[in-house]
């Protein structure tokens, strides 16, 4: 006797990210087990990133490096200048990169870290004369040949921040504790003045530390340890500031890592991505940790990872990156919300060349690769297309039990002019998937005054959906579906999947 | 033969003058012996001088007699006369009456009480004021130990005058700061566990050195110790007016002691004085008492004495009536044997100046330059 069709209406699939932490059969069918070079976008649909899209032409001064820092410096007069540094050298351009390195000043690492304060723009590097530049004085000098600098070899710090009128500096090659700060609107002079220091070797709360980065937030100063966080309150007048609280166990692996997103500090610990903010707001422990879903596989990747990683915060995308530079792998935190678990939605941009990221003030985010400067744009990488997968976690239909034979598949599809999509499927968690592929629609955009008395002009929005129901085959008792394309200049997001399957006996 | 004539002559005068003086001589003789003896003279019995001074004897005897006052005294004179009729001795007495008796015997005993008794205080003040006069001989020949105590302390401040101050500026310094330190330390202490609860131990600022909290300890102590040098300096200048001024007050204490003591040495001296004229003052009084008492004693009498010389008088008018008719009666008798003895005196006197011219010229030198000279009455009797 013929029976009816189940169907899982997967509606907006992996909406809520990927989960390698949860058992695959029991989890929200709104996770997903992959979601590569994905996004949530603003409609809450797992959708394509964007792409690279490289701006320089010329990146002789690169050579085969690629750029590991990338700084937009801007000042009062408007007057904008792109930084990058990479092949040991201060970079400045976009399409053709040109080498402002100063003349006998030898680098012999990339790991800079460069700050705008009042008109100029420092770049620090642990262990070497800290650089300085500014409209006026026209090229990146060392800080010791700027006019009225006292700078010393205490301040040649790994990290630095820019606050509260002043320069903080901490990391010099033989110590990781003593915190500098500049005198008040002069970054460049650390002495004299209302410069100062603090040395936080005895306020860890859990024995020694090092400091490894420091932010500012809420007139408070957060110095990350690697296993412990201090507050300082009162940071507006350094020399009065005391700690406000102190966090044992849980401190910071990169201070690249940290992003201040208005209303929390974000930042990668040992054990993941955790922010600030609940505990800023409750003055008390447990601080978020924000990347639960995928917390094992962050931790081996960060323990893996040998090079500094790389973040950006980007309102305009909601989202947050963390790069793994030597890995060529992305995790893409969204930020509006987070799940039931305090966790952000993730995905994943696995084989990205993507090293390096600086949101500029238009919202525009440079990337830093071995192409030399891209801006996150379009949806080609350089000109290649990328591969966006998505694949859903286990579907029991409810039954776990029976054995399951999926008949159809209907994806709803937005975007993806034209684009392939390779729908997959297996069962009982075999990385032997089949397949369908389909192509979407070529419905391309018209618009006024570019293609009048076209076709285009009776197009939709400049979205287009593509409704396919594609027949499957196989069994098993769990299902796995996915689909996989080449972005390839256009945008792909899953509105809706629909698995029509047909339940059979118990195992 | 001229020679011999004179001489002749010569001695016919001086038997002559010899003579007549002689007879001279004898009727004085007589004369004085019926002075003496009386002489009858025509047939009346003129008594001699000694038989009138036997009549008068009798005639001038004294008359007992008694005075009696007005009030019962009374004074008597009672003579005893032996056989021959001399007074050999009176028997005066003096009768108070028994009033007066009473009143003389009660001073009398207050006098003899009052002397016999002694002044009652007397001694004790005149002992008192030995006592005194011997405290203040005492005190003014003792070394006055206090006011030389305050003199060598007054010596002493002074001496300290003369020390540099910075020893004692140094001492309160120290002093003053070793108050301090504790709670500076304290202060520290809480300022180091604060600021090491608030993770700010390692702070170093150019503004503050450390931390405004530390600089401001800091300088919070940097001033108390400046006001602690001040204050030591001031202190030591205090202590050195002070010890100007307690050597200046001791001295004068010594000096105000020292005149104390005489004083109080002066004062005992006076005292004693005063106390022991007071005494022998007492002991005058007494005396006077007694004497008063004595004197008064006597009053009745010398009244009495008073009436009997007031009442002499009378006694001596009958005895001067007595002596005088005894003297008239003496010298009338004598009279008629003056007259006589005057007219034998003259008798005497003529026969005397003859024999004396007699006798004259047998002394005087008789001769010429150029015989020589000679003296009768030798020649005769060489």
């Amino acid at each position: 006797m013929a029976q009816p069709l189940q169907s899982i209406n997967l509606v907006a699939p992996a909406f809520m990210g990927i989960n390698t932490e949860d058992s695959p059969i029991a989890q929200d069918t709104a996770f997903a087990e992959v979601a590569d070079n994905a996004i949530i976008d603003r409609r809450g649909r797992l959708a394509s990133r964007k792409g690279n899209s490289v701006l320089t032409t010329n990146k002789t001064v690169l050579s085969t490096d690629y750029l590991h820092k990338i700084h937009e410096f801007y000042d009062s007069a408007g007057n904008e200048v792109i930084f990058s540094t990479g092949n040991n050298k201060i970079i400045t351009g976009t399409t053709t990169l040109v080498d402002a390195t100063p003349g006998s000043y030898t680098i012999a690492a990339n790991d800079w870290k460069i700050v705008n304060f009042n008109d100029y723009a420092y770049f620090f590097q642990r262990g070497y004369e800290p650089l300085v530049y500014s409209h006026s004085l026209g090229a990146v000098t060392k800080m010791s040949s700027v006019s009225g600098a006292n700078v010393s070899a205490s301040q040649y710090s790994n990290e630095v921040l820019a606050a509260y009128g002043r320069l903080f500096v901490v990391g010099n090659a033989t110590n990781d504790s003593i915190i500098y700060w500049s005198d008040l609107l002069v970054g460049h002079q650390f002495t004299g003045g209302s410069s100062g220091s603090i040395d936080v070797a005895e306020a860890w709360p859990n024995g020694f530390d090092k400091v490894v980065a420091l932010a500012a937030h809420n007139n408070f100063l957060i110095v990350f340890g690697e296993n412990n966080i201090i507050v300082y309150s009162g940071a507006d007048s350094p020399a009065s500031m005391a700690i406000h609280d102190t966090i044992a166990g849980v401190g910071c692996v990169d201070r690249n890592s940290i992003q201040d997103i208005g209303t929390d500090i974000l930042f990668l610990t040992p054990t993941g991505l955790r922010g600030l903010g609940r505990t800023i707001q409750e003055k008390s422990l447990p601080i978020t940790d924000l990347s639960r879903n995928i917390k094992q596989e962050l931790i081996a990747n960060t323990l893996a990872t040998t090079t500094p990683v790389s973040t950006v915060y980007s309102p305009e995308n909601y989202f947050y990156l963390l790069c793994f530079a030597d890995l060529s792998l992305v995790y893409c935190f969204d930020i509006r919300a987070t799940l039931e678990n305090g966790a952000y939605r993730v995905t994943r941009w696995p084989s990205v060349d993507f090293k390096s990221f600086q949101r500029d003030r238009n919202g525009d985010i440079y990337i830093g690769c071995v192409d030399g400067l891209g801006k996150y744009d379009n949806y080609k990488d350089n000109g290649q297309p990328y591969r966006f997968r998505y694949f859903s976690p286990g579907l029991t239909f409810g039954d776990p039990a029976k054995i399951k034979m999926l008949k159809k598949i209907r994806p709803t599809l937005l975007g993806g002019n034209n684009s392939d999509i390779f729908l997959k499927w297996s069962y009982d968690f075999s990385k032997d998937t089949s397949s369908s592929t389909f192509r979407t629609s070529s419905d391309s955009p018209g618009f006024y005054g570019q293609s009048e008395y076209t076709d285009s002009d009776f197009s939709a929005d400049g979205i287009t959906i593509s409704r396919n129901s594609l027949n499957t085959t196989g069994y098993g008792s769990v299902i796995n579906v996915g689909l996989e394309t080449d972005i390839n200049g256009y945008a792909l997001s899953i509105q809706e999947m629909n698995v029509l399957a047909l339940l059979g006996k118990t195992i | 033969m001229s020679d011999l004539i004179g001489q002749i002559l010569g001695t016919g005068t001086a038997i002559g003058g010899g003579l007549l003086t002689g007879a001279a001589y004898n009727r004085l003789s007589d004369i004085g012996t019926e002075s003496l003896l009386g002489t009858t003279v025509d047939g009346t019995r003129i008594p001699g001088a000694m038989e009138l001074a036997n009549q008068a004897v009798g005639m001038s005897q004294f008359k007992p007699f008694t005075v009696t006052s007005s009030t019962g005294s009374q004074f008597g004179a009672t003579p005893t006369i032996d056989a021959q009729g001399n007074i050999v001795s009176t028997d005066v007495y003096n009768t108070l009456s028994g009033t007066e008796q009473a009143i003389q015997n009660e001073l009398l005993r207050q006098a003899q009480t009052g002397f016999a008794g002694g002044t009652t205080g007397s001694p004790e003040a005149a002992a008192a004021g030995l006592a005194l006069m011997g405290r203040g001989t005492t005190q003014l020949g003792q070394d006055p130990l206090l006011a030389q105590n305050a003199s060598n302390l007054g010596g002493m401040f002074m001496g300290q005058l003369a020390q540099p101050m910075a020893g004692r500026e140094t001492d309160v310094y120290n002093r003053i700061r070793a108050m301090q330190t504790p709670e500076e330390q304290r202060q520290r202490l809480a300022l180091e566990e604060r600021l090491f609860n608030q993770g700010r131990m390692g702070v170093q600022t150019n503004m503050y050195g450390g931390t405004p909290e530390q600089f401001a300890l800091s300088k919070a102590q940097a001033e108390a110790q400046n006001q602690a040098s001040l204050m030591a300096m001031q202190q030591a200048q205090a202590e050195q007016q002070q010890q100007a001024a307690l050597g200046s007050q001791f001295a004068g204490l010594g000096s105000s002691l020292t005149d104390a003591q005489q004083r109080r040495a002066i004062e005992s001296l006076g005292s004693g004085q005063q106390m022991l004229a007071g005494g022998l003052g007492l002991q005058q009084g007494q005396q006077q008492l007694n004497l008063g008492a004595l004197s008064g004693a006597y009053m009745p009498q010398a009244q009495m004495l008073n009436v009997q010389q007031a009442s002499q008088l009378y006694p001596q008018m009958q005895q001067q009536g007595q002596l005088y008719g005894a003297g008239q009666y003496g010298e009338t008798m004598m009279s008629g044997l003056e007259a006589r003895l005057i007219a034998e005196q003259a008798r005497a006197n003529l026969l005397g100046g003859l024999g004396t011219g007699l006798l004259g010229g047998m002394l005087s030198p008789v001769g010429n330059k150029k015989d020589g000279f000679i003296t009768p009455l030798l020649e005769l009797f060489s």
